[in-house]
């Protein structure tokens, strides 16, 4: 039984007090511990130099760059990865790319090369017709005949208009632009396009100008052209006027009709190729659909539009916009009109053709000689050399076509016949071949080029010009 | 060649047609030594020669050696051994050249080291990118480095690497701290080929040659911790850990004889401080007679470590220049600012064969540090370096 008021315990024995200094050392120990870190927590140290302050945030300061550097590369490697998928698709996109322009290009090639080999009969078949004596005909024969000269001429604009296709898709048609006036361009299709419009019973207005362009008047040309010929082929009755007003910095030059008009629907296909408006006549003649598909390219390398306004049943306006150009540093790019044209006869001038076709050699030598020419033809330069020089004689006037077999050309011809001739013959270049490049060549050397298929009419007032000025 | 003596042995790089050119001489005489390296480096196309020495090389006689080559520019320091590929070497003289043809440096000395602070780096810095711009116009973070040599004894490498490496940005700053073979006298920094006390060489360089700056140990951390309870660190002296004689409580905590502890073993037994997951190893350099501890970084009371757990030295060196050589490929130069404890585990274990096959696997040139700078921090049992893709 526990007494009230006794010891609660028994005194410690020796064991214990040792036992009971140790812990107390040991909680003192803990305590001094305690109170460090609590100082620590509290920021309470860190008074002298504070370097282990300075160790610390850098440490932290590492952790995070690592981190954020960790990051970065995954980062980076995701994007490293999405770079590669990229550059395999462009690989394999530039790939089909380049197949899809070598198929376009072999295309165009193609086209190109079968309307040259196509031109080469037809400029023979003109030739033949040209010689034909057409006053011995009786009047149905002499009808066929004009019907087959219609026909040949149709089927020229057709190659022609292929021709332009497969040039401007080649990429190979670069504008020349230059200042001119447009009332001599203007004043050349009112004459053609007039006749034609007169034969559908339509009258072509052209309104007189003053204003100049500074464009590619070839190009433009072609363009006006197209308008022109669709304006006559979708009107049926009223008029046509062709007109060219001013616009800020630019020209605006327009053809207007007073057509079927355009259905809002239609706006778009206008200007796809082999596309006709379905109320077409479906006598228009030579019409492929493809005219307005020229202009809107030919107006894309002009660096403008094509615009169209149009009311169904009442008419359309096309127009397109140029830059205005300097009047007075127009240069005169129409040299066939300033010809003379003398109706003298060539007098049994000797003329020498070159050309590695033999049916047009054999058609143009036919022609020739229809007016009076005396005539070596050739397809090869060397036979004509050995003529010359066997013959001692010196011809008056030199004919080549320009691309010749083997490779050599017009320009080599001719130069090789000069040089073999005292006095130099004057000559003309022929050829289906109507690249700047050719025609900046021969404009510097002053030989006129003819396209072929070859317009005697042209041909001949050439001829006239060229042994004119020769014999002064 | 220049005369070799007998008793010299010269280490020459394995690639003498490099941009870094390095020799190494043991002749005892330091003008004897000067002599035969000088003879053997291609001098006169050398932007900067860092010259690494044992403390008895430290004197007059060096300076007075540089002095007949006022063109050139030498910085270096003393040091507790030097680093070649062949191995360890000490009480020797390295030259390690690094040539125009693909460097350029501009350096500044800083002295007064206890005095250095934060707008101190920040003019520094700035002064220093500043003219290396102008000397090379192309130079920018990603081919340029900074080199810092630092006195061991200013106990300053704390706060000197934090504020340059805070400064310095992402331009990694690699350096090491100068030594005198473990005795604690006098480890003075070389600038411009005289030497300083208290003061530190901090070098920017701009290269054209590929480089990749490294820093790695072989500890982790343990579970068992410690607390200093009581320390004073502007000397980095250590007095109790958990409220215990330090040096008694730390050989309990790492179940060491207090009988038998020394420096040695204290080489093989860093306390590590973690940040985070990482692991930082903070080395005692020395045993005081009251039973405090050296330690050889920063320290301060409250600071909780842990004891260290070695991971194998020579299979986490072969990992370390595994990752070199595969990064940089196989012609290479490494300049290695390696802990001097870590030289003391490479003799206690005795791996050093394994060991200086890497060392010339990697053509490793470098000293025994007191103390590792990698970026803003100062490191202690590590291996510090930046490797050079050489050109071939």
């Amino acid at each position: 039984m526990r007494q009230p008021g006794g010891p609660l315990s028994p005194l410690p024995g020796a064991d214990e007090r040792a036992r009971l200094v140790e812990l107390e050392q040991e909680v003192a120990r803990l305590r001094k511990t305690n109170k460090v870190l609590l100082d620590r927590v509290e920021h309470r140290i860190n008074v002298e130099g504070g370097a282990f302050a300075a160790f610390q945030a850098a440490s932290n300061l590492e952790k995070t760059v690592a981190d954020r550097t960790t990051e970065l590369r995954q980062v980076n490697e995701r994007l490293e990865h999405e770079l590669d998928l990229r550059r395999s698709f462009e690989t394999a996109l530039l790939k089909a790319k380049a197949q899809a322009e070598e198929a376009t290009a072999s295309r165009t090639r193609f086209v190109a090369a079968a309307s040259h080999d196509l031109r080469q009969p037809l400029n023979a078949a003109v030739l033949y017709l040209e010689t034909i004596n057409r006053d011995r005909l009786n009047p149905a024969d002499a009808d066929s005949l004009r019907g087959v000269g219609l026909a040949l001429e149709t089927l020229n604009s057709l190659l022609g208009t292929l021709l332009d296709i497969s040039r401007l898709d080649s990429g190979g048609l670069h504008p020349q632009p230059g200042n001119f006036s447009l009332h001599r361009l203007f004043e050349r299709l009112a004459v053609e396009y007039g006749s034609i419009a007169e034969t559908q019973g339509l009258s072509l207005r052209v309104q007189p100008t003053r204003l100049a362009v500074h464009s590619d008047v070839m190009l433009l040309e072609t363009v006006l052209r197209n308008l022109l010929s669709n304006a006559i082929k979708y009107t049926a009755s009223g008029r046509i006027l062709m007109g060219a007003r001013r616009r800020g910095d630019c020209v605006s030059v327009e053809v207007w009709d007073t057509g079927m008009g355009i259905p809002a629907v239609h706006m778009d296909k206008i200007f796809e190729e082999f596309w006709r408006a379905p109320g077409a006549s479906s006598g228009t003649k030579g019409s492929m659909g493809l005219g307005l598909s020229i202009v809107r390219r030919i107006c894309r390398l002009l660096g403008t539009d094509i615009r169209v306004r149009s009311t169904p049943g009442k008419g359309s306006v096309f127009s397109l916009e140029l830059p205005s150009g300097d009047p007075t540093q127009t240069a005169d790019h129409i040299q066939a009109e300033q010809l003379p044209q003398p109706t003298i006869g060539f007098n049994g001038s000797l003329v020498v053709v070159v050309d590695d076709n033999q049916e047009v050699l054999r058609s143009m030598a036919r022609l020739l000689q229809s007016w009076d020419c005396e005539v070596i033809a050739t397809t090869a330069v060397e036979e004509a050399l050995t003529n010359i020089i066997d013959g001692d004689i010196t011809p008056r006037l030199l004919l080549t076509d320009f691309h010749l077999g083997d490779g050599s050309d017009g320009i080599a011809a001719i130069n090789a016949i000069n040089a073999e001739i005292a006095s130099p013959a004057p000559a003309i270049m022929i050829s289906s071949d109507n690249s700047a490049y050719l025609r900046e060549k021969l404009d510097e050397l002053g030989i006129p080029l003819l396209t072929k298929p070859v317009d005697p009419a042209r041909l001949r007032a050439a001829m006239q010009h060229l042994l004119a000025r020769g014999s002064v | 060649m220049p005369p070799v003596s007998p008793t010299a042995q010269v280490d020459y790089d394995q690639a003498m047609a490099a941009g870094i050119f390095s020799a190494n001489s043991a002749i005892t005489d330091t003008g004897g030594a000067i002599g035969e390296l000088f003879a053997s480096l291609p001098l006169e196309t050398s932007e900067f020669v860092l010259l690494l020495h044992g403390p008895h090389h430290t004197g007059a006689v060096l300076e007075d050696a540089l002095a007949q080559h006022p063109d050139r520019r030498f910085f270096g320091c003393s040091t507790s051994g030097e680093i070649v590929p062949g191995g360890y070497r000490e009480n020797t003289v390295s030259a390690i050249s690094f040539d125009r043809s693909d460097f350029s440096c501009v350096s500044r000395r800083i002295d007064a080291l206890g005095q250095f602070g934060f707008q101190q780096a920040r003019d520094l810095v700035l002064s220093m990118q500043w003219e290396l711009r102008k000397k090379s116009p192309g130079s920018n973070a990603s081919n340029t480095f900074a080199l810092l040599l630092i006195d061991s004894l200013s106990q300053a490498e704390e706060f000197v690497a934090a504020a340059l490496g805070n400064e310095l940005g992402t331009i990694h700053l690699v350096g090491g701290s100068s030594g005198d073979n473990w005795q604690l006298q006098r480890t003075p920094v070389l600038y411009d080929g005289c030497y300083f006390d208290d003061s530190a060489a901090i070098l920017l360089v701009h290269t054209t040659l590929d480089f990749r700056h490294y820093n790695f140990h072989n500890f982790t951390a343990s579970d068992k911790r410690g607390v200093i309870t009581a320390a004073t660190p502007a000397k980095r002296l250590v007095h109790e850990i958990n409220g215990e004689v330090a040096v008694t409580e730390y050989a309990r905590l790492c179940s060491l004889d207090r009988a038998t502890l020394d420096q040695e073993t204290l080489a093989v037994h860093p306390a590590i401080i973690t940040v985070g997951d990482r692991a930082y190893p903070r080395g005692f350099m020395q045993i005081l007679e009251d039973g405090s501890l050296q330690c050889a970084c920063a320290i301060d009371e409250g600071v909780v470590f842990r004891v260290a757990t070695q991971v194998d030295f020579v299979a986490q060196l072969r990992q370390a220049f595994d990752r070199i050589h595969h990064e940089l490929g196989d012609e290479l130069m490494v300049l290695g600012f390696e802990c001097a404890a870590r030289r003391q585990v490479v003799s206690q274990y005795g791996l050093q064969d394994a060991v200086f096959e890497q060392f010339s696997a990697c053509n490793v040139w470098g000293f025994s540090c007191m103390g590792e700078q990698a970026n803003s921090l100062n490191m202690n049992n590590s291996f510090n370096c930046l490797a050079f893709r050489l050109p071939s």
